[in-house]
């Protein structure tokens, strides 16, 4: 599904990410950790076609996605669903337009403008949203949202968006435990019953070592280990936090 | 929870505790008023715009003169042979000299009002000349009556435009540079008043109150405490006038004040259209010029885009922090010389401000301007007069806005061209090459449009039709589409590209990307530009109404021609309660968009 074979991208001079090799299979269900400044951001870039890499090869389903024409590459983008980790929705948006905007690979312009002034989709979406405890949210404005409301928000969308992978930056660093557990329990969910690849950036071990079947761990720019979580002892998960903190 | 409940349709309770406590599950938020205040705004709008279309005349009468078409064609023919022959040239270039030497005396004057009458006009100087005494509600009392004062004093010369100022001197001073100079400084002071104020007032007052507090008198602690700290801004905003100043400059030529906008008119109306060329293009130089200066120093003083601070939107707390650059530097110096040179140049008498004469004839204008009459008409007849000129403006502003919408988004340097993100060429060379055209055609008919003084295009509008509002409001329309365009780019270039690039990430086309994520973000920014170029539009009719286009401007020169200054100060009268009004409901649909 994901291929990368000696991945560099620097900006400006300095290598977010040096030499990356790594291959995510269909169906599987990773969780990246790191600390911050590991890179982590910057191969989601990678992984969803947004920015090209300085050195290496990036294969999205078996394609480069910088050599496709552009409805080609829009096309592969549908199939990829990211959960920015600053959310990246649009502040004067209703929260129903920002959720629809999912929709958007596969509406038609005319489609598009009709939602815009009079919402569709409408019950998909607030199924979705009252799942995650947003149903009083769906016409509000988005800049009027918690932090925490805004990022469950930003799940959503992807959930309409229906994509074969789903990449989660960080899906969790703005909520409370109880809606933390509701997110990660619905990320698993997704894998396990509906085939879908999940890749997850996380902070919080924990649910690394409880949720997904996989970890990797980035240090600089570089992958520090790779493995089945049965495989990794708790400690090399913690030493990658530590020395860095040392560093 | 379970993904089949989340995606049927029967309502699901979530094992969540605080959830679960809820007997019946909530209801989802009920879908908003289809008629909010913002409907109610967008069909005032609607009816202002359908009523001022009906008052300009158009589908009930004739428009349009036939006979005027070759004119415009031989002035647009002309366009590629501008006349170059040394002898003209060089009167071109004495009148860029002589308009560049008015902005910047003006400019100078407008400062020198604008620090005085800014510091009397902000309420933080006067609760340090009477601290507040007391406490509740009586608090602010002494120093609100002479702040209001200043305040409302202020507002008479802002609301009258600088052409009529113009007018106005050229009868008291006569044809004198004084008056190019004057008819900038005055009205650009006391708005410099008003925004220095704002500035002061916005200013962090931690130092001040120290400073007060050790004894310092009001002045010598405003210096050492608010004026640096607002420095940046005051220095920012004072570039900004002088880049209107040379505009104004341009236009008050036509008052018979020399200048490019004189040798402009002098060469429309003797049909030499080749000069009229020339000297357009030397105005485009000029303006162009000041304006790469100006956002120049602008950028360098950290101080965003052009109308912030005027608008008012830029937070607190992001006081851009003042760094003395050699442009800034440079540029400072630069401008005393200019000014310098503009006072040599222009060789004002400024005896004549003190003479006898002046004083004689300003008590005399004024004496007959007691009480102020109609001037021979009856109210209905002046009233129709008022409501030409409020729909020439509404008309001018609504094409304007639609039109510096369209064109500013190829305009901008992140939409359409190769790596923007509405960019919809793809990998195509042809793709690339349009979008990059696009930018380069927006961009140029917008310098374009408002390099040529309102008044020009009025005038070549005059061309094909009838006297009336109806030129005019094409000609402000023009004019304004050139600033609102530029000032609409800027916006859409200040954008916070990331939600736009994820949009991009999960395969949403260029047209998709624009609707959800670029138009809602710049339309609130849009319009509130559009309702403060209301504001000005509805002062600048005076200027098209001069040569000829119809409302308020035009029975103003016909008053002043006539000498009949109690219908000229009705007149006035008039200007300063529609732009008053006008203030009111921008004020008011600025509030509840918000």
């Amino acid at each position: 599904m994901f291929e990368l074979r000696g991945v560099t991208k620097r900006f400006s001079e300095l290598a977010a990410v040096g030499g990356i090799g790594l291959a995510i299979r269909a169906g599987e269900r990773v969780a990246l950790v790191g600390p911050s400044g590991a890179g982590k951001t910057t191969l989601f870039n990678l992984l969803n076609g947004s920015i090209p890499p300085d050195e290496g090869e990036v294969r999205l389903f078996g394609c480069d996605p910088h050599r496709l024409p552009a409805r080609e590459l829009r096309r592969l983008q549908q199939q990829i669903g990211t959960v920015h980790q600053q959310f990246h929705l649009v502040g004067n948006l209703r929260v129903i337009h920002n959720v629809n905007a999912g929709h958007l690979g596969r509406w038609s312009l005319f489609r598009a403008l009709h939602s815009l002034v009079r919402p569709l989709e409408v019950d998909r979406a607030v199924r979705w949203l009252r799942g995650l405890g947003l149903e009083d949210k769906v016409f509000e404005r988005n800049d009027r949202l918690s932090g925490g409301e805004q990022q469950r928000v930003a799940l959503v969308r992807v959930l309409v968006q229906d994509p074969s992978v789903i990449l989660a930056d960080e899906p969790i660093s703005n909520l409370d435990p109880e809606h933390s557990r509701l997110v990660m329990d619905l990320l698993r969910e997704l894998n396990e019953r509906r085939g879908k690849t999940v890749v997850i950036c996380l902070h919080d071990v924990n649910y690394a070592f409880s949720h997904c079947e996989r970890i990797i761990g980035l240090r600089s720019g570089h992958i520090a280990f790779d493995d089945r979580v049965s495989e990794i002892p708790r400690s090399l998960v913690d030493d990658l936090y530590r020395l860095e903190r040392c560093g | 929870m379970r993904l089949e409940e989340l995606e049927s349709a029967r309502p699901i309770v979530i094992a969540a505790p605080e959830r679960a406590r809820a007997a019946a599950p909530p209801a989802a938020a009920a879908r908003p008023l289809a008629l909010g205040r913002r409907h109610l705004w967008l069909l005032a709008v609607i009816a202002a715009v359908a009523w001022s279309l009906w008052e300009s005349g158009l589908f009930r009468r004739e428009l349009v003169n036939e006979g005027g078409w070759s004119l415009v064609l031989r002035l647009a023919s002309s366009i590629l042979r501008p006349e170059l022959s040394a002898e003209f040239l060089a009167v071109a270039w004495q009148a860029t000299l002589a308009t560049l030497a008015f902005a910047a005396c003006g400019t100078a004057l407008c400062l020198l009002i604008g620090s005085v009458g800014g510091i009397l006009a902000s309420e933080v100087w006067w609760e340090s000349v009477f601290p507040p005494r007391g406490a509740g509600r009586s608090r602010l009392r002494t120093a609100r009556g002479p702040w209001l004062a200043v305040r409302t004093l202020l507002t008479v010369p802002r609301a009258i435009h600088e052409i009529v100022w113009g007018v106005l001197l050229v009868a008291i001073l006569g044809l004198d540079p004084l008056v190019a100079i004057l008819a900038i400084a005055i009205p650009f002071g006391a708005i410099t008043a008003k925004v220095f104020a704002e500035l002061l007032d916005e200013a962090p007052r931690h130092s001040l109150g120290a400073l007060r507090a050790s004894g310092a008198p009001p002045l010598k602690a405003f210096l050492y405490s608010l004026v640096p700290e607002a420095l940046p801004d005051l220095i920012s905003y004072s570039f900004y006038r002088f880049e209107c100043a040379i505009r104004s400059a341009a236009v008050l030529g036509i008052v018979g004040a020399g200048g490019l906008g004189y040798e402009i008119l002098l060469s429309l109306r003797s049909l030499r259209y080749e000069q009229v060329w020339t000297l357009v293009f030397a105005l485009i130089v000029l303006t162009g010029l000041s304006d790469l200066w100006s956002g120049l120093v602008r950028r360098k003083l950290g101080t965003g885009s052009r109308f912030d601070s005027t608008l008012k939107t830029r937070t607190i707390g992001d006081t851009p922090r003042y760094r003395v650059d050699p442009v800034i530097k440079g540029s400072i110096l630069g401008v005393g010389l200019l000014t310098a040179f503009g006072f040599w140049y222009v060789g004002a008498d400024v005896a004549r401000l003190t003479g006898s004469r002046t004083a004689q004839l300003l008590g005399q204008l004024i004496a007959e301007a007691i009480p102020p009459t109609l001037g021979g008409m009856t109210l209905l007849e002046f009233l129709d007069v008022c409501g030409q000129t409020l729909a020439m403006s509404i008309l001018a502003i609504g094409l304007a806005g639609i039109g510096g919408a369209l064109l500013s988004f190829p305009a901008a340097r992140n939409m359409l061209v190769p790596g923007g993100v509405v960019h919809p060429g793809g990998r195509r060379p042809a793709g690339r090459v349009a979008g990059v055209g696009a930018y380069l055609v927006s961009r140029a008919v917008l310098l374009f449009f408002r390099a040529v003084p309102a008044p020009i295009w009025a005038l070549t509008f005059l061309f094909v039709f009838f006297p009336g509002m109806l030129p005019g409001a094409l000609a402000l329309a023009v004019y304004t589409l050139g600033v609102l365009g530029r000032l609409m780019a800027e916006a859409t270039e200040n954008l916070d590209t990331r939600p736009l690039t994820a949009l991009r990430a999960q395969g949403a086309a260029g047209s998709h990307v624009f609707l959800y994520g670029v138009l809602p973000a710049v339309l609130p920014r849009y319009t509130a530009y559009v309702l403060y170029r209301w504001e000005v539009c509805i002062r600048a009719t005076a200027m098209v109404g001069l040569v000829g286009a119809g409302g308020l401007g035009r029975l103003l020169t016909e008053r002043v021609s006539s000498f009949d200054y109690a219908a000229v100060a009705t007149v006035i009268i008039a200007y300063i309660a529609i732009a008053w009004l006008v203030d009111l409901v921008s004020a008011a649909v600025r509030r509840d968009l918000r």
